[in-house]
């Protein structure tokens, strides 16, 4: 075994050399940032070490076991001999070992390189598109966010020119824009303000409280919740009525002309209140934003951060900010994310999304879509309508916060737990009238529903799915793959397709496992004389034998990935893998009773 | 004592016989079943079920193996006999003609047999399958209603089309799609999602042995003197087998052996190529000066086959005197 080692290791690390010298000084480079030149041809050699491992391994093994075989060949005068029961034992234990680091190469070594090469090939148009964004808002007087762009597009190539250029004249812009606007101390917007937070008897001794305290919106506010949420027969809502009723009476009492500065700051705030009850929750948080950005003193009173921050929490449930949008793209984990949603109707919506980046937000994770498209077919598969949004917010919600009616009518499964919400509508966090709306599109021109949030009918788990999906079936974890191997015909992808890559990838140890064995039969045919020399010269057929090796391999492959179909085709999705397993090792008994029948007279 | 090393010698060429009729038939076999594995993957749509046996495959095939077998039982036969070396000069020459009897005899009867019983496929064409998503050129494509074909739907059809490298508001659009493209760029392939997760057979290996067998059905239908021509192609291949005489060390035979057969098999296969366009013009001209060449069909590939294949045999012989010497010598 040790001289199968001191071969195999010896030779494997003869071929990377080989290969990093090769990813080196040869291979057409694609458009690349100068600084990524020797990384990108650091990661093309490795890669083609990977893709050549598997032959590597199957040289170095058969070379070292046919010297180890043929140097020590006693004790085999027999079939199934006690001494080749013990070369057995070191072929599994080899056969092992490549088969885990072959596995290895394939499930990690390749994707992740694979994806590092991607990403330093993306570096050049990321630039582009980071000059052309912040060059079209420089255009439009967003000279912020042209700045920042134009950050992002020096951070990555600061050679580039044209970054540098809109960088510089952004910067100016900035500068004096700063210079003529007034500084405010923004104070922080409490969070976490919550009228579910209470029950209705609570609510009514708040709303009492406050009154008591001549807190009249808050009065106002927690009476009018309490009735909200009680049930009719409630005896609490009588009491809570003649609160909101006395509350109101005194907010009202307010609504004469405004005189004096706290006079128009009080009416300002009862706008604020009256568009916050009404449900305009946007409007009522642009009054409170306002507000609280006019002087410190009001950036500190209890009724505008109360109600500033009751307004964005309730914004945040219909709308977000365009700031959270900004440098996402950097940071996307999914791109080109496509899938169906068939409805009940026998229509299709068909959602594309260009790029989705994962945050971890207060209440879970939260993605931003970017590039969202919802194209809707009707039943007889013509166009309906469609929607695109520059960016999207997506949020996991449980499907417990909608009732029955609602969720039959969004077409929720009712095993499904947890949804994606998809916010269309982004907001400037200070200035009213700046919105990023969706782009509405009607086959009939009367048909006209413009909705600021979606519900995705899907489990929220599928959508994760769904997105590591994007990467292509290969590219998937196990888990996942294995997962959405039987989801794939609702949105869109072939289950044949997903089933037969969930095999490929998961009986491959087994497969390798099976080749090593086999080859061990064929070293101990071939092995060396027990007395033959060791020319120096055979050492140069070696790399020719690699190359027979790979060509093997690859059509063994191919029939391995042909087999898998079969598999499929032959047992369900469901039975496939049992029966796959069954095959390999079948084969592999086979495969080991052929390598403990060999004796002596098998000689050279 | 010489008597029972002939009767060694003589049963061990009389073991090659059944040896090359199990590995022909065990190879096609083999060969003919993988061949309708893959042409029923290959006919499978996304959506629809897999049809694991096909009579007429496991028959076409037949005529798509054969061919590929018997170019490579000249290798086939090597690797046996260098597995089961020895045995004096009987094998050798059993080998001899057994290679003579296969692209003397059993090639052309099966050249007779193809043009007599191969029909023409008239397998039905599946059509594609409403509900996924299937790439076509750059594009991503779904297509929306009905089961279509190239065939059933020649002109151009309605999909929805994403294409990821448009600006994100039009990436996705309603286009005119023309399926019979599609079609074409899954080829061999019916379906594109199933061709995407089989490596596609590469190009050059079809195309190289089914331009050995235009040539081989050519040369036979164009009289005895060109299959000759053609022969002497199989003379290369087989008597590659002499340099396996060479090395001590079998598994270095096996190296030779395959390295020189892809040799020899590439070199008829490039000869027609441009690679070597400037050879064969400047060849030709040698060719026209000798008379008794004229006849045959390709001379100047004639010429260099059985050039080769003296060299092989010489090379052969000459180390396996020089080893025999040199076992008399240690006694052996």
């Amino acid at each position: 075994m040790k001289r199968v080692l001191q071969i195999l290791f010896g030779y494997i690390l003869f071929c990377f050399c080989v290969c990093l010298a090769a990813g080196f000084f040869t291979g057409a480079l694609p458009e690349l940032l100068e600084k990524s030149v020797r990384m990108y041809r650091l990661y093309a050699g490795l890669r083609l070490f990977c893709r050549i491992l598997p032959a590597v391994a199957v040289t170095g093994f058969i070379i070292g076991s046919a010297v180890s075989f043929g140097r020590s060949p006693e004790g085999s005068v027999m079939r199934f001999s006690p001494a080749m029961f013990e070369r057995y034992r070191h072929v599994i234990v080899m056969g092992l070992v490549c088969s885990f680091v072959l596995t290895c190469a394939a499930e990690i070594g390749t994707p992740f390189l694979g994806s590092k090469q991607q990403q330093l090939e993306q570096l050049p148009k990321l630039v582009r598109e980071y000059v052309r964004i912040g060059t079209n808002a420089y255009a439009s007087g967003d000279s912020g966010s042209a700045y920042q762009y134009a950050q992002l597009a020096v951070k990555i190539d600061p050679k580039s020119g044209e970054a540098l250029q809109l960088a510089a004249k952004a910067e100016s812009a900035v500068k004096s824009f700063r210079k003529n606007q007034k500084s405010a101390i923004l104070p922080e917007i409490s969070r976490g303000v919550s009228e579910e937070g209470y029950t209705v008897s609570e609510l009514r001794q708040r709303a009492e409280a406050a009154y008591a305290k001549g807190n009249w919106f808050d009065a106002h506010y927690y009476a009018e919740t309490g009735i909200s949420v009680a049930s009719p027969k409630d005896t609490n809502v009588e009491l809570l009525k003649q609160t909101a009723a006395a509350a109101w009476n005194k907010l009202s009492l307010a609504e004469t002309p405004a005189e004096t500065e706290e006079e128009r700051v009080y009416k300002r705030k009862l706008d604020g209140y009256k568009l916050l009850m009404d449900g305009d929750n946007l409007k009522a948080y642009y009054v409170f934003r306002t507000l609280s950005m006019q002087s410190h003193a009001l950036s500190i009173d209890p009724d505008v951060v109360r109600y500033l921050g009751l307004a964005g929490a309730r914004l945040a449930a219909e709308s977000f900010f365009i700031d959270e949008t900004f440098n996402m793209q950097e940071f996307e984990t999914a791109g080109n994310v496509y899938f169906t949603i068939r409805r009940a109707d026998g229509s299709t919506d068909i959602v594309y999304i260009k790029g989705i980046t994962s945050m971890k937000g207060t209440d879970g994770m939260v993605q931003y879509l970017r590039g969202l498209s919802v194209f809707s077919l009707d039943k007889n598969g013509a166009y309906a309508r469609s929607m695109y949004v520059q960016y999207a917010k997506l949020l996991e919600v449980p499907v417990s916060d909608f009732d029955d009616g609602t969720r039959i009518a969004l077409g929720i499964d009712g095993r499904t737990e947890y949804v994606p919400y998809v916010l269309l509508r982004s907001v400037d966090r200070d200035t009213d009238g700046i919105v990023n709306k969706p782009l509405y599109c009607y086959a009939d021109a009367g048909e006209e529903d413009e909705k600021g949030q979606l519900v995705l009918p899907i489990p929220y788990d599928d959508f994760e799915l769904l997105a590591e999906a994007s990467k292509g079936a290969e590219l998937m974890s196990i888990p996942a793959l294995f997962h959405f191997a039987g989801k794939a015909v609702q949105y869109g992808y072939s289950e044949e397709v997903f089933g037969q890559v969930m095999l490929n990838r998961i009986l491959y140890p087994l497969f390798i496992l099976v080749i090593i064995v086999c080859s061990a039969s064929f070293a101990w045919n071939y092995r060396i004389g027990e007395k033959l020399m060791f020319k120096t010269v055979w050492t140069a057929a070696f790399p020719l034998f690699s190359v027979l090796a790979y060509i093997v391999f690859e059509a063994l492959l191919w029939l391995y990935k042909l087999f898998n179909y079969v598999f499929l085709g032959a047992a369900g999705r469901q039975y496939a893998l049992l029966v796959g397993c069954g095959v390999y090792i079948a084969i592999l008994i086979i495969a080991s009773i052929v390598f403990l029948a060999r004796n002596s007279a098998d000689a050279a | 004592m010489i008597g029972d090393v002939m009767i060694k010698s003589l049963k061990k060429a009389l073991l090659l016989i059944p040896a090359y009729a199990g590995i022909l038939l065990v190879s096609c076999v083999i060969g003919v079943l993988v061949y309708m594995l893959y042409f029923n993957t290959a006919g499978l749509i996304a959506g629809k079920t897999l049809q694991l046996f096909d009579s007429h495959a496991l028959f076409e095939g037949f005529f798509v193996v054969m061919p590929v077998v018997l170019v490579l039982s000249g290798t086939l036969l090597s690797c046996y006999r260098i597995r089961h070396s020895g045995g004096g000069i009987l094998p050798v020459v059993m080998y001899a003609l057994l290679g003579a009897a296969t692209w003397g005899i059993v090639y052309p009867v099966f050249i007779e047999s193809k043009n007599r019983w191969q029909t023409n496929p008239g397998m039905e064409i599946p059509s594609l399958t409403a509900g996924y998503f299937r790439h076509a050129g750059k594009n991503v494509v779904y297509v929306p209603y009905g089961s279509l074909s190239a065939e059933e739907c020649p002109h151009d059809a309605d999909a929805v089309v994403i294409n990821e490298n448009a600006a994100p508001e039009d990436a996705v659009s309603m286009q005119m799609i023309n399926y019979a493209e599609m079609a074409d760029e899954s080829a061999p392939f019916k379906d594109i999602l199933i061709r995407e997760t089989i490596p596609v057979m590469p190009g050059w290996i079809m195309d190289g042995f089914a331009a050995i067998e235009t040539r081989a059905e050519y040369a036979w239908n164009a009289g005895y003197v060109n299959w000759l021509s053609f022969m002497s192609f199989g003379l290369a291949l087989f008597s590659v087998y002499a340099l396996t005489f060479c090395s001590e060390w079998r598994l270095i035979d096996i190296i030779y052996l395959l390295v020189m057969e892809s040799g020899v098999i590439s070199f008829n296969l490039l000869y027609f190529s441009d690679y070597f366009l400037q050879f064969r013009e400047s060849a030709a001209g040698i060719g026209t000066q000798m008379k008794f060449l004229t006849a045959l069909d390709e001379p100047v590939l004639v010429c260099v086959n059985v050039f080769f294949s003296l060299i092989f045999v010489f090379i052969g012989i000459t180390a396996a005197l020089t080893r025999g010497r040199k076992n008399k010598r240690r006694g052996i």
